[in-house]
This record gives structure tokens, C-alpha cells and sequence, in this order.
């Protein structure tokens, strides 16, 4: 399918920029106390980084997820058994069976990132929500807008929502009377990951009530992620729909399509 | 601006809430009581015959005295009595009563035009806090004036304003009439008013543009 990109990337190459650190930490603290402190230091990082791998599992359920938390503490475990072997081979303890931890979970890490399966999809689901509009007009506004109605019951909705967090789709908040679906970039996602930002209001939203009434509310800096300046009203209104058919589909029992119709856009897969 | 209060009190006219208002603060002074009974029981009282009757200043009599011929409740005649001129004044009416359509005081009448075409406007300086409800706003903070002289308004919204505004069209797409915005917000037309209310107090504010 050829299509005409209509959003910016957002920090491509962020995902690069980690890395990056934890190797100038590394030949750093190699360069001053040596390469097993380096090593231990090394991995004490990884073991810390895996617990936001453990967490964001936790709270989304995508075992791609517990996948990377353990290549992290495999790697971790690798770094720290590792050094007394530097010296005295004999030493190796379970550093073999590490290595091959590593190297495992390492491959099955790739096969996910590749196939889209680590990436928060916010920006697909912009894609898609502009896909349709062609008219332009700088006529943003920060309030939320009615969206349109569909129908759905509780157990549709209750698996709806389990489909889009685990998928990482939407970060979901549970109100008394709708669930709000907000739509964080690659990036954006750790505040409300880690319980540090727990109000949603100033993101971007799409909101489901248990009567099926629709609303969305998009912010100014993910409206500037499109390039040109889209009719505000057509988008909002796409972008409801767009919630909408997802619904459809996932009441169908036709999540897979889901998922094609994001893989189909062909978005970095990275970041 | 003077009150014509014969026509009033034969039904001719009605009466605004301006003048009902100045009305009462008349009749909410401690010595009108009094002086009502001066003016009902002489022909006719010249401002210092009545302040010196009711020991009040000179002033305070014909404050109250120029004031209810303003408002046509008494007559004002000037009289030369080989002195320099002054006013006699004459009770008009003996009955007196207020009687307010408080219907008038919707903004467009009580059968006000839900026609016109609204939208939100361009470039409004306005944020509308959601509801807990989330399907409705529950106030709208407006924000008037530049650098330091700006101020900060908070409308609190009644469910059906805070329905009405939810649906309102965004700047520059499709304007609705106010009649089609409540529909689509299943707000029933006994709450015009009150809409209409918000329209134009938002309108005079540039939140909302009407168009023509």
C-alpha cells in the first residue's frame, strides 16, 4: 500500500542515544578505574534499566516487554560474573550459561523491536487518523471535541482495553463512567508508566463511555506532528473514528487486522 | 431618562428593571416612609419645608424629591414668590407598586432567535475545563488584557452550557444554529435561555463568533 506520510517522525533516532551513554559510561569509568569496574558498573546499570522493562510489563502486559527485562538482567549478570574470569580462567562460574542468555534473549529482543512489537503506536494511530483529511485551515483549539457513538458493552469494552495496552496502542485510564485512551509518542510513555503523571489532560486522548459516546481531545504539540495544517475538526473527528472502527474490529474478534493496518503504514519500526 | 409612571400604572407600559430598581432604593430609605406621608398629606412641599419637617439636610429632600420626579411619581412645579424661584412638588399617584416581567431579561426575549450561526472563534483565549463527567465542560476560563494588565476570568457552567459548549463547531468549520448545537448535545429547548445566556455573554468576550 503506498500512502502519503502525513506526521513527522518524533525523535527518530532517539532509542540510538541510550546506548550511546551507557558505552561513553562504560569507557569512562574503564579508562579510570579499570575494566572490571567498569564491568560491574556496567551491569549494575542494566539490572536498574530492567526494572522499567518489569514495570512497563506489568502495567501493559506485553510479554515483549518481560522479554527485554530479561536480556537486561542477563546481561547485567553477564557483566557482573564476568571480570574475575579476566584473570584467572578457571573462575568463568555461570558467565557460559550468561553469554548464551544473552545472545538468546538478544535475538528475540531484535525479532520484536523489527516486527513493531516495543514501540508505543501513537504515532500510527495519528497516521491513520490523518489518512482521510485532506482539507487544511489553521483552526486548532485546545478542548476536547464530541467524536461520534457507537455501541458496546462492558466485557467489549474490558477486552478492547486489554487488546490496546498490551499492544501498546493507548495508555488507558479506567474513569467511573468511560475509559480515556491516551495516545503517548515513542518517548512520552515513562511518566505514566512509572505513576509519575497520572493526569492526562494536557495529552492527546480519545475517550469511550459506557453509553458509546466518543471524544477526543488533541493537544497542540501532536497537532503540529502532522506537516501540513489539517483541518483540526476533520481530524479530531477521523481520529474518533478511527477508535471506533478499532472497536468494531476488536468486538469482532478481529484484533489481527489491528495490528496489519498500523503494520501497514510502514513506520520506523525503532524508537 | 424619565419614567413615564402614569402610562405604567394604567397598563400602558411596563416597567424596566432599572427603574423598579431606583424605585426601591426610594422606598428603602429610612425617612421615605415619612416623607411619603408629608407628600401624601400637604397639597404640595418645597424641599426645605420638607427637610426642615423631617430634620434631614436641604440636600437630602431634594435629592429624594428630584428623584421621584424623575421617575414621575411626584409633579415638580416652579413657583415665584417674590423671592428667587424654586419647586413645589405634588404627589402624582397614591398608589404604587412594582410590577417586573423578569421574562424581559432573557438576553434575546423569551422567544429569542436560535437561529443564528455559531462557532467557536479563531485564536479564542479561552480554556474550557471538562467535567468530571467527561461528556460536558464545567466552566470556561477566559483570559483578557496583555502582559500585566491580563486578568483571568472562571465562568462556571451550568450542565446544559457546559453540553452546549462541548458541541460547539471549532473555528472555521461549519457554523450551527444554537437551535441544531442543543439538539446534537440532547439538550431540551426549555434551557434557551440559558444557553442564549452564555452565547452572548461569550460572544461579547470573542470566545464565540456568530455568523452573519
Amino acid at each position: 500500500m503506498f500512502f502519503e506520510r502525513k506526521t513527522k517522525d518524533k525523535n527518530q533516532w532517539q532509542f540510538i542515544i541510550y546506548p550511546i551513554g551507557v558505552m561513553g559510561i562504560f569507557f569512562g569509568i574503564g579508562s579510570f578505574f579499570g575494566l572490571p569496574a567498569a564491568f560491574y558498573v556496567l551491569g549494575g546499570v542494566f539490572i536498574l534499566i530492567s526494572s522499567i522493562s518489569f514495570i512497563t510489563f506489568w502495567r501493559t502486559q506485553n510479554v515483549g516487554f518481560l522479554v527485554v527485562a530479561l536480556f537486561q538482567v542477563s546481561v547485567g549478570l553477564l557483566c557482573i560474573s564476568a571480570p574475575p574470569a579476566f584473570d584467572d580462567k578457571s573462575q568463568l562460574g555461570l558467565t557460559p550459561v550468561f553469554i548464551v542468555t544473552t545472545y538468546a534473549s538478544m535475538i528475540a529482543v531484535f525479532y520484536l523491536a523489527i516486527n513493531r512489537r516495543l514501540k508505543w503506536r501513537g504515532q500510527e494511530v495519528f497516521e491513520l487518523a490523518a489518512l482521510p483529511v485532506e482539507d487544511t485551515g489553521n483552526n486548532y483549539t485546545a478542548r476536547p471535541r464530541p467524536a461520534g457513538q457507537t455501541e458496546v458493552s462492558r466485557t467489549e469494552m474490558i477486552r478492547f482495553v486489554n487488546f490496546i495496552t498490551s499492544n501498546l496502542i493507548a495508555f488507558v485510564f479506567r474513569e467511573e463512567n468511560r475509559f480515556v485512551f491516551v495516545l503517548p509518542l515513542p518517548g512520552d510513555d515513562w511518566p505514566y508508566l512509572l505513576g509519575l503523571k497520572k493526569n492526562y489532560l494536557d495529552d492527546t486522548w480519545v475517550a469511550i463511555d459506557f453509553d458509546g459516546n466518543v471524544s477526543v481531545n488533541i493537544t497542540e504539540e501532536d497537532y503540529l506532528l502532522f506537516k501540513q495544517d489539517l483541518n483540526f475538526d476533520q481530524v479530531c473527528e477521523s481520529l474518533g473514528n478511527v477508535f471506533i472502527e478499532f472497536l468494531e474490529l476488536s468486538k469482532a474478534g478481529k484484533e489481527s487486522q489491528i495490528i496489519d493496518r498500523m503494520n501497514a503504514l510502514r513506520l520506523f519500526p525503532l524508537g | 431618562m424619565r419614567f413615564d409612571y402614569s402610562r405604567w400604572d394604567k397598563g400602558l407600559d411596563s416597567m424596566d428593571f432599572s427603574t423598579a430598581s431606583r424605585i426601591s432604593s426610594f422606598l428603602a430609605k429610612d425617612y421615605a416612609e415619612d416623607f411619603f406621608k408629608l407628600l401624601v398629606n400637604y397639597q404640595d412641599i418645597s424641599a426645605s419645608e420638607a427637610a426642615s419637617r423631617l430634620g434631614l439636610h436641604i440636600r437630602t429632600a431634594q435629592d429624594f424629591l428630584e428623584g421621584l420626579a424623575e421617575l414621575g411619581i411626584v409633579d415638580k412645579k416652579e413657583v415665584h414668590e417674590k423671592k428667587r424661584p424654586y419647586f413645589r412638588y405634588t404627589l402624582d399617584n397614591y398608589k404604587l407598586s412594582i410590577d417586573l416581567d423578569l421574562s424581559e431579561l432573557s438576553p434575546s426575549g423569551p422567544d429569542g432567535s436560535l437561529t443564528m450561526l455559531i462557532r467557536e472563534a479563531v485564536n479564542a483565549r479561552a480554556n474550557f475545563s471538562i467535567a468530571r463527567s467527561g461528556d460536558c465542560f464545567s466552566a470556561v476560563t477566559i483570559w483578557e488584557g496583555e502582559g500585566r494588565e491580563r486578568e483571568e476570568r472562571r465562568i462556571s457552567l451550568t450542565t446544559p452550557q457546559g453540553k452546549f459548549l462541548f458541541h460547539l463547531p471549532f473555528p472555521k468549520s461549519k457554523p450551527l444554529s444554537i437551535e441544531e448545537i442543543m439538539e446534537k448535545a440532547g439538550i431540551s429547548l426549555d434551557y434557551a435561555a440559558e444557553i442564549q445566556d452564555i452565547v452572548d455573554e461569550l460572544e461579547k468576550r470573542e470566545i464565540i463568533e456568530i455568523i452573519a
